[in-house]
């Protein structure tokens, strides 16, 4: 068995070796660094912007300028974050979506692991690293300017722009998942679904913030009882923790069916049994 | 002739339009974010007065020197509550300028004050320009519990200096240090120490040893191949260079810090300024806000229990000050960092003489009601305001009468 | 079904090897930045200021909630690299993916942006307490006693390793009349305009302090908190690496 490679591919009839075993390139991580350099620079502009007329336009929300060079471009940005959404989400889900997801071969599922899961995944925790910038950028604006309104410069790049693009990714990898992978065909992996939905609670809680230090918190405490409901949420790192974990045997199943000839469930078996799939047995060689 | 004629026409309504832009741009300069907070709090809690920023233009070197005063008005606003401790604190976009003293009532203050309600504080502030720019300052007081009350506000541009910026002060146990960055290169050092040691750590575990088949023996508990004797060994070796590094260094530390103390936190007594003579009375029997005019009026019955005869100078909130251009050498000073609302019109307007007692109509009208965002008293949860008014004779001797609690009530048509 | 056999060949189970340490090597950099700006918001928004500002590393509360808000997140990272793969790395993973994050973003935002001085806001480390607990779990392999010397471990390295970074600053000056420490002065002197003085939530005297200081008993309680968030964050490190698959959501 061990020099024999054995796929199952369904229906298809394979013929040739070539179109199983995926590109060795096709792993290159200079992909995703790539994505990152390009989410960096874009968000190093909105950087510079800041930098530029946060002080010197941003600290009156009543004064024509605050209107002309924030207010704008608040309204610029929540309008680009629907399109993004229903453009991002609305394409994985009606267009890119795999509707014969039992016919996958192991190598092509390997791809999609790698492509659809962990890289997407990747640039997620890429914009998560951005919107936990900005957020400190938050910190220290409060730490030195007087508390204006919800929509102080600070606050325009931090929860109306990251923080809604740090979602858009995570939705996008989880659908993603759902449409493209046969694991997650029929169940929803419990780390996958919370890691993504937690940090979504960021956006609703900013009501809560605002309100409370429309209330009583003018000055600036980082560590007041005000914020502290933002901290469950971040623990969703350790879902996400759960959801390599789990889902790395099927990774490695599949790696070791495409490149070392094992035997591993089928697309079509996986999505009937996504428990037996990622059982951490199969990344031990023959098993 | 007549072409020239109309360039100079485009001219001079090309000018007309700049001229107009510049000041109107002027007339709406930015708060430094006070307009935020509510008009009905901002009239009713502190007042400053008298500020003065000694310059606008500086080096970096050179000292900006911040006086005023202000005052706590002797009824606080019930719905904010009252702490008692407050912080004569200084406005920038972070430490652009740095603090060198700050002097209340004569008093050197590093920590916050005990507050007492109807008290004046009189305070400088020393500070040296540090960062090159055009930057937004001013003066605050903050209130533990309830916020900042903002005080006056200018620009202060600071030009860059051939050299460089230093801070330095001397230790009790005789180092002169700089401030700037004093320390710093230790806590890199121990920093980067402990990264390199926690990064060998992980690259032990994560890259010289593949994570994969772990899972799977994980899974089915195979606890020796997991931890080797050798990983154990390793950890051994890592413990005990962590305990000797961290407590070896706290050792010698303490050896090379034999004087130290601990954070200091108190809170200070401010003695109160001298009273001055009190010579006039006055109190608001009926405010009203007219909407459509922008003009907060107010009725005042005035007694002048003084020798001179008595005018009413100046009526003053939120830095917003309108004065009284029948008062003699009463004009706006030029190196007043307040808002100048326009004059105030009072019927009548003629000096009050000693022993008299009379009413005064005062009608502060102005578009800085609405720029200062302070008109909005009739929409706000409590239709409220305060301030102060500014009586003085001729020899320049002044009274301060404080409204703290007057109910307004407006007229829309 | 249909099966089709392909010979493979010793090339490509070298790619495959390959492919295999690349993949592995792209997750734990993710893992290690998710886990890191994790851990980031979780103690930034529960230590705050006693982690930005120097003048707020006392003695009362600085060692304590140090020791808290960062071990929240470490243990559930220790628990699940432990549970799952037996990796007594998970502490020193988000130890130091956050210390580095935190000079990093000290540097751009406070110090590039606001122009406060890097010895005003440099961070706190927590490596050596990571590392030290970590240790304790790969020795002893026991739970209970990981709660027990794990949680101390990392407790009582805490304190001293910064004291080192912070010890210079606590040296008396004279000014504004009155003795106060570097670390005072610096915080009047770079002025952070919204967080006046009173703010400061540091140690004040009480009538009863132990040999002149509430340092003992803070790095001693905060071992005891340090047990009772083993005891939790362990189990929500495991529950939330749980393998579980839902039919609706």
């Amino acid at each position: 068995m061990a020099n024999e490679r054995v796929a199952t591919v369904g229906a298809v009839d394979v013929s040739a070796v070539a179109e199983l075993v995926p590109k060795k390139e096709y792993f290159n991580n200079w992909r995703f660094y790539l994505y990152c350099i390009l989410i960096s620079l874009s968000y190093g502009a909105c950087m510079l912007y800041q930098r530029a007329f946060a002080i010197s336009k941003g600290i009156d929300y009543t004064s024509q300028d605050f209107q002309t060079y924030w207010m704008t471009l608040f309204w610029g940005i929540t309008i680009m974050n629907v399109i993004i959404w229903g453009l991002t989400w609305g394409w994985i889900w009606f267009v890119y979506r795999d509707r014969h997801l039992e016919q996958l071969s192991p190598g092509e599922e390997l791809k999609r692991w790698y492509s659809n899961w962990l890289l997407t995944l990747g640039v997620y925790a890429w914009c998560l690293v951005w919107a936990v910038f900005f957020v400190e950028q938050d910190g220290v604006w409060h730490s030195s300017m007087i508390r204006d309104t919800e929509f102080t410069p600070s606050h325009i790049f931090n929860f109306y722009l990251s923080w809604p693009i740090f979602i858009n990714f995570g939705v996008a990898g989880l659908m993603l998942t759902r449409t493209r992978l046969p694991v997650m065909g029929k169940k929803w992996l419990l780390p996958l679904v919370m890691e993504v939905a937690w940090p979504i609670m960021f956006i609703p809680l900013i009501g809560e913030n605002e309100w409370g230090h429309s209330a009583w918190i003018l000055e600036e405490w980082f560590a007041a009882p005000l914020h502290w409901t933002f901290v469950p949420f971040a623990w969703a790192a350790v879902w996400f923790l759960g959801n390599g974990f789990d889902m790395f045997p099927r990774i490695a199943a599949v790696l070791k069916a495409t490149y070392f000839g094992e035997k591993c469930m089928s697309a079509a078996e996986a999505m009937e049994n996504p428990e037996e799939a990622t059982n951490p047995v199969h990344t031990l060689p023959g098993m | 002739m007549k072409i020239k004629n109309h360039y100079l026409n485009i001219l001079i309504l090309t000018s007309t339009v700049i001229i107009a832009i510049i000041v109107s741009s002027h007339l709406y300069a930015s708060g430094i974010g006070e307009r935020a907070q509510e008009a009905i709090l901002r009239m009713r809690t502190a007042q400053f007065y008298d500020v003065r920023f000694s310059s606008n233009h500086l080096k970096v070197g050179e000292d900006l020197v911040v006086t005023g005063k202000v005052m706590i008005l002797p009824i606080w606003p019930h719905e904010l509550g009252f702490s008692g401790i407050g912080y004569i604190n200084f406005f920038e976009p972070g430490p652009r300028l740095i603090r060198k003293e700050t002097v209340v009532n004569g008093q050197p203050v590093f920590s916050s004050m005990i507050i007492k309600l109807g008290d004046t504080y009189d305070f400088k502030e020393v500070l040296t320009a540090r960062r090159p720019g055009t930057w937004p300052v001013g003066v605050t007081m903050n209130m533990k519990d309830i916020g900042p009350i903002v005080g006056p506000s200018i620009k202060v541009t600071i030009d860059p200096s051939s050299s460089p910026f230093t801070n330095t002060i001397q230790t009790l146990t005789g180092q002169t240090i700089n401030l700037e960055n004093y320390g710093l290169s230790r806590a890199m050092g121990w920093s980067f120490l402990w990264v390199v040691l926690g990064i060998g750590w992980l690259y032990y575990w994560l890259i010289l040893k593949p994570t994969a088949p772990r899972l799977g023996l994980a899974f089915l508990e195979k606890e020796d191949e997991l931890v080797t004797k050798q990983d154990q060994r390793f950890g051994f070796l890592f413990l005990a260079i962590v305990l000797v590094l961290v407590f070896g260094g706290a050792f010698i530390t303490s050896k090379q810090f034999p004087i130290v103390v601990p954070l200091q936190k108190t809170f200070v007594r401010i003695d109160p300024l001298p009273k001055e003579p009190t010579f006039v009375e006055a109190k608001v029997s009926k405010a009203t806000y007219y909407v459509q005019q922008r003009s907060l009026d107010f009725d005042l019955i005035v007694t002048n229990k003084g020798n001179e005869k008595v005018y009413l100078r100046r009526f003053q909130t939120a830095n917003v000050a309108f004065l009284n251009p029948a008062a003699p050498d009463n004009q706006w000073p030029a190196d007043s960092p307040e808002v100048n609302g326009g004059e105030l019109q009072i019927t009548p307007n003629e000096p009050i003489l000693p022993g008299e007692t009379k009413q005064l109509h005062v009608k502060a009208q102005g578009a800085a009601w609405e720029v200062e965002r302070l008109s909005t008293i009739y929409k706000e949860s409590a239709s409220r305001f305060g301030g102060l008014i500014f009586f003085g004779d001729a020899a320049g001797n002044r009274n301060i009468i404080a409204i703290a609690d007057q109910f307004v009530v407006p007229v829309f048509q | 079904m249909q099966t089709q056999t392909i010979k493979t060949s010793p090339e490509l189970q070298k790619e495959g090897l390959e492919v295999g340490k690349r993949i592995q090597f792209v997750a734990w950099v993710i893992i290690g930045m998710t886990v890191t700006v994790g851990t980031f918001a979780s103690q930034s928004l529960l230590e705050g200021d006693w982690s930005f500002w120097i003048d707020w590393k006392d003695r009362r509360y600085f060692p304590i909630l140090g020791v808290i808000s960062y071990m929240l997140m470490l243990v559930s990272v220790q628990a699940a690299c432990w549970i799952k793969a037996r990796l007594p790395v998970g502490m020193t993973l988000c130890a130091v993916g956050i210390n580095l994050w935190q000079w990093f973003e000290r540097y751009v935002n406070w110090w590039g942006w606001f122009s406060y001085p890097m010895n005003e806001l440099f961070p706190e480390t927590v490596i050596p307490c990571a590392i030290a607990a970590d240790c304790v779990l790969l020795l002893s392999r026991k739970l209970l006693l990981t709660y027990l010397f794990g949680a101390y471990a990392f407790a009582l390295t805490f304190y001293p390793a910064n004291w080192v970074m912070i010890a210079p600053f606590h040296q008396p000056v004279e000014a504004l009349g009155q003795t106060l420490s570097i670390a005072d002065y610096i915080g009047f002197s770079y002025v952070r305009s919204a967080i006046p003085e009173y703010l400061r939530m540091i140690e004040s005297g009480t009538l009863r302090t132990f040999e002149g200081g509430a340092l003992g008993p803070a790095i001693f309680f905060s071992g005891v908190v340090g047990i009772f968030i083993y005891a939790i964050f362990w189990w929500i490190g495991d529950q939330c690496t749980r393998n579980r698959w839902v039919k609706k959501i």
